[in-house]
């Protein structure tokens, strides 16, 4: 009688490692490589456990500084929370603009050649791997002080990052209703509209959700660099010494952030 | 109406038809019989230019389907029927319907997604044709297999196509939506004198509706006459019963069938 076959095994059988010396060998090297990569990167930031102890003191007292809150500057900021948040729904919107094109053009299904996807995608690469404050300091050069430049900046950042996501789903989506459509002798604009967005549309609108989200956290900053919004009251108060009138400012940033997530969720959940 | 001549098609490495030549007269009801991968679908795509031959000729109403400038207007006569129907998921049934139109109306306003009283009210029609029209305004998903292929008649009907084709139309469906799939493709076939291609791997669903059977084996036609003609000896030189591991794929198939 034969004897039953293991009807269950290991996807890779575990190698004991003390076993073989080349093994063994091999582990320590690696274990030796990571610890070296984490300690050349402590020394080139003067990560120092004493450093954080002899400064302890100071976080202590610029907390108690920061204590308590200034709440009589809280109608001063009402105005520049406003444009805290007109500033990332117009760098979002501008953003969705850009992206139906770029995400088309950067999809290897719908786009119409190699130089336009490779460039197109380099472009996208770009934009998103330069921050959005380095974009408002080139803005501000650019168009001056105020929350336009802030809005550009979102607008050009968000490209990048939304472009990439709408043109991986097109790449993504069943096919055969594409086939189906084009052999019905729909143009290429009808097989866009009526096969290719309504796959995408459910994961794009979510992401846009996300990407306002995130753009008001942004946004929220972009004053620094004097692009409008809240941040230039958090820049004016710190650089015054104002601890107390900061405190005031971070907690409203708080507030604003959740009541965006929340709005962002709500209108999710309605439309999906 | 069709008209194939010495057509070659080869994937990278693998020949998928050698040397097609059959045509097909306005009116008839041809069904391609043969196992899978046995290159039906290859062939069907040929003709509407879904897939572009290697060599060889395809005519479809006079028109060189493959050197024509508007293919979209050789399409536009061709309905087609998919075996994974194909339908646009989140659209309503009334919406897939409406894609088969497509072709026949202005793109910018079709893009801003309007569409003529006419076009609504002739494909409601065609719903109805298939007894889908209190679904209309269903989301598509929501429909079961058999519905949803109806459904991909429905929008074939709505180009007011002089030729069909359907792709193992019913090999993901239970045998009665199937029959009912294949009713309803023999009425069109009928009443509205489309010829119908239909490619099938069932002989038995193949001798109950076809007037004539191209059986086809490892990309060549093998067997070409009226339904009633073919004899046990045909089907096992389309299905090469003798050999192994073909045949263990079709019982498969048929097992499948069965339990779906």
């Amino acid at each position: 009688m034969p004897t039953p076959k293991p009807n269950c095994f290991l996807l890779k059988p575990p190698i004991p490692w003390f076993k073989s010396t080349g093994a063994m060998l091999k582990q320590l090297t690696l274990i030796a490589l990571c610890l070296g990569i984490y300690i050349w990167s402590a020394n080139g930031t003067n990560l120092s456990v004493a450093e954080l102890a002899k400064g302890l003191p100071n976080i202590i007292d610029i907390l108690g500084r920061m204590l308590p809150p200034n709440i009589s500057i809280l109608p001063r900021l009402i105005q520049p929370t406003i444009e805290t948040i007109q500033i990332s729904i117009w760098g979002t919107t501008l953003a969705i603009f850009a992206t139906l094109p770029f995400g088309l053009l950067a999809a290897r299904n719908t786009s119409p050649n190699v130089f336009l996807y490779n460039s197109s995608r380099f472009i996208l690469n770009a934009t998103r791997s330069i921050s959005e404050i380095i974009f408002a300091l080139i803005f501000v050069a650019a168009v001056g002080l105020g929350p336009f430049p802030g809005v550009l900046a979102l607008a050009f950042h968000s490209v990048g990052m939304l472009g990439k996501f709408l043109a991986d789903s097109i790449e993504n989506i069943d096919h055969g209703p594409v086939e189906a459509l084009q052999a019905t002798g729909a143009s290429k604009w009808q097989v866009i509209t009526y096969a290719i967005l309504p796959q995408v549309l459910p994961d794009f609108v979510t992401l846009c959700l996300y990407r306002w989200e995130l753009n008001f956290r942004s946004a929220t900053i972009l004053g620094i660099v004097g692009a409008g919004g809240i941040g230039f009251e958090l820049i004016t108060s710190m650089r015054l010494f104002m601890y107390e009138d900061m405190t005031t400012i971070l907690i409203v940033v708080l507030v604003m952030v959740t009541f965006v997530d929340y709005v962002s969720s709500y209108i999710r959940a309605k439309i999906l | 109406m069709i008209e194939i001549s010495n057509l070659y098609k080869e994937y990278t490495g693998t020949k998928a038809l050698k040397n097609i030549n059959f045509a097909v007269k306005p009116g008839e009801f041809v069904v391609l019989l043969g196992p899978s991968g046995a290159g039906k679908s290859t062939l069907l795509r040929c003709i509407n230019g879904l897939v572009k031959p290697t060599s060889g000729n395809v005519v479809v109403q006079g028109v060189q389907v493959h050197e024509t400038l508007q293919l979209e207007n050789v399409r536009r006569q061709v309905g087609m029927i998919f075996q994974q129907f194909n339908l646009v998921k989140r659209l309503t049934v009334l919406e897939n319907v409406l894609c088969g139109r497509l072709a026949h109306t202005n793109v910018f306003t079709s893009c801003l997604k309007f569409f003529s009283q006419q076009d609504i009210d002739y494909a409601l029609h065609c719903l109805q044709r298939v007894g889908l029209e209190h679904k209309a305004y269903q989301r598509a998903d929501q429909l079961s297999g058999g519905q949803q292929q109806r459904v991909g008649i429905a929008r074939a009907l709505a180009q007011c196509p002089a030729i069909v084709l359907a792709d193992e139309p019913v090999a993901s469906l239970d045998p009665k939506s199937a029959d009912r799939v294949l009713d309803i493709l023999q009425s069109i076939n009928k009443q509205d004198a489309i010829t119908v291609v239909v490619s099938l791997h069932n002989i038995e669903l193949a001798t109950k509706y076809a007037e004539r059977i191209v059986g086809i084996r490892e990309g060549a036609i093998v067997f070409d006459q009226s339904a009633t003609l073919l004899t046990e000896g045909d089907v096992e030189q389309i299905y090469g019963m003798a050999a192994g591991p073909e045949n263990e794929e079709i019982c498969y198939k048929q097992v499948s069938y069965a339990h779906a």
